[in-house]
């Protein structure tokens, strides 16, 4: 072991770098060698004078710094590290609260994709119901009006708490258009009674409310007209407006009086709000055995 | 309060998007846990920890020789001032005890067990307490252990200062074994044992390389042993003040 080692070795021993076997080597090689067991104590010295000489320097530093209170704290590594760290973890919380958001976004997205998936399966299904229903034959309850009614098939199977279906009882009307009043030669009333009809008849409803709408703003007085306007409404399921347009047309339109009731009882049924008015047209109607809809008010009592 | 971008799905896939502002909207629960932490997180990142302050000492060299600083220009006035209101003393013997327990903490913290004392109270804390303790025992240097230590990290540290006050002899006879070896070798030694690396200490010394400042190191070393050897005398004086 030349002098750098045993320097290197000491010093080890010194700071407690050496294993409990490398020491009691060093202490034995000592024993052995008093040359050496000088040697190693004088670096020992000298290793303490290093120590020395360190803690001095640290002391006086500090008596140094602590006369001088006024001067700024250095913008040493520290402040770097500081600016560094901050602006990370800045960084890193902003980007963790936008993983957070879009998660939540996300799941809300999903659940909201799914609901509406869910809404539109079930709109199909009532479509394809109505379809259905609209397909079905109907037979005549009044033999010179070509009328036909299918009751629904929820109302067959007589459960409680089955929905009502006011198209399983709807009649179509039979001379849509039929009779213009006077001033009906006006080209635009015509026109737009007729493109309405038509309308109707295609399943186009909408359409048809609008032609009727169009035709009543002309000339408000338009029982055919009005007529359109209802069934129109009935067959889009807006049995509330319906329900206004039937209630006018019975009272201004005599011949169309009783199809009007009808169609006004199956909308305050539909509606199922005003029962007693609801119950009241149904008994008047089922007083009257001559009623051309009275066949149909039996199968709804 | 924060705006929100809502996907709004008419059919499936999606078929439109809009924006739409909620100002009125109460935070929620998660949102207070962000903005809370948010605020934990940016407000630790203001100064550095005990921990790394430690670790800046434990690198020695020009890290420790900062670090110090800092911690020096930072809590030194405070600690003195608690010192003078707990013992009673003038300023110059507050700022003697506050050195003297730095160099104590700084040896606690260089040694193996370097962190320990973090577990019962701050660096702050420790430093305070060292600094009052070291006052004491330099107002009755006859008695020992005049504040308690409460934590065995504290007993620990009160050593370093009972060591660095027994050991005035031993710096005194130190100074005079050191005076036979010129500064330059004075100034290699105390960078080594400061915990320079060699590369700092060619940098400082302005030496070639690394390989250089180490045999310069040596030669140091060599020196001061062959000063000591020449000089038996200070052996016997160091052997008898710095070893007991």
């Amino acid at each position: 072991m030349d002098n750098y080692q045993l320097a290197d070795r000491v010093e080890a021993w010194m700071q407690g770098r050496l294993t409990t076997a490398q020491i009691t080597e060093l202490r034995n090689a000592m024993a052995n060698d008093p040359a050496m067991a000088r040697e190693v104590e004088l670096h020992r010295l000298t290793v303490q004078a290093g120590t020395f000489l360190a803690n001095q320097r640290l002391k006086n530093n500090v008596l140094e710094w602590l006369q001088r209170p006024s001067e700024p704290v250095p913008a040493t590594e520290e402040v770097v590290v500081n600016a560094w760290r901050k602006w990370t973890i800045i960084v890193a919380a902003i980007a963790l609260l936008l993983f957070l958001w879009a998660a939540l976004e996300y799941g809300n997205i999903r659940q909201e994709q799914q609901k509406n998936w869910q809404l539109e399966q079930e709109n199909r299904r009532l479509q394809e119901l109505l379809e259905q229903e609209d397909r079905v034959p109907t037979a005549p309850s009044v033999p010179d009006d070509s009328i036909s009614i299918k009751p629904s098939t929820e109302k067959k199977s007589g459960g409680t708490g089955v929905v009502f279906s006011p198209m399983a009882y709807y009649v179509p009307p039979a001379d849509l258009g039929g009779v213009l009043r006077r001033n009906d030669t006006a080209p635009t009333v015509a026109q737009s009674l007729d493109l309405g009809v038509a309308a109707f008849k295609n399943g186009k409803f909408k359409t048809a409310e609008r032609y009727a709408r169009q035709v009543l703003t002309t000339d408000a007085s338009q029982r055919e007209a009005l007529r359109l306007l209802a069934f129109a409404q009935f067959r889009q399921g807006k049995f509330l407006e319906a329900s206004h347009a039937f209630s006018g047309l019975s009272t201004i339109y005599p011949s169309k009086k009783e199809e009007a009731e009808w169609h006004l009882l199956l909308c305050y049924r539909a509606l199922n709000d005003g029962k007693t008015a609801y119950k009241a047209l149904l008994k008047r109607i089922l007083a009257n055995p001559d009623h051309a809809f009275y066949a149909n008010a039996q199968q709804l009592k | 309060m924060i705006s929100l971008i809502r996907r709004n799905f008419s059919t499936n896939p999606p078929q439109s998007y809009k924006i739409q502002f909620s100002p009125k909207k109460i935070p929620s629960t998660g949102d207070l846990c962000a903005v809370i932490l948010l605020y934990t997180m940016i407000s630790n990142g203001e100064a550095l920890s005990d921990q790394e302050r430690i670790d800046a000492i434990r690198q020695g060299g020009t890290s420790r020789d900062g670090q110090w600083r800092i911690i020096v220009l930072t809590w030194g006035q405070y600690c003195c001032q608690t010192v003078m209101r707990t013992t009673g003393c003038d300023q110059s013997l507050a700022q003697e005890g506050f050195s003297i327990a730095v160099v104590g903490v700084d040896k606690r913290i260089r040694s193996s067990e370097g962190y320990d004392f973090l577990t019962s109270a701050t660096l702050k804390t420790y430093l305070t307490a060292s600094s009052i303790y070291a006052v004491n025992r330099l107002l009755h240097a006859a008695s020992r252990h005049i504040v308690d230590a409460s934590t065995l990290a504290e007993e620990a540290a009160f050593e370093q200062v009972d060591q660095w006050i027994s050991q005035d002899a031993c710096r005194l006879v130190m100074e005079k074994a050191l005076e036979g070896i010129g500064e330059k070798s004075k100034k290699i030694l105390l960078l080594f044992n400061d915990g320079f690396s060699m590369k700092e200490i060619a940098a400082e010394m302005g030496f070639d390389n690394e390989t250089t400042a180490r045999k310069e190191k040596y030669k140091a070393q060599e020196k001061f042993k062959r000063h000591l050897a020449d000089n038996p005398h200070f052996i016997t004086l160091l052997k008898e003040n710095c070893y007991g």
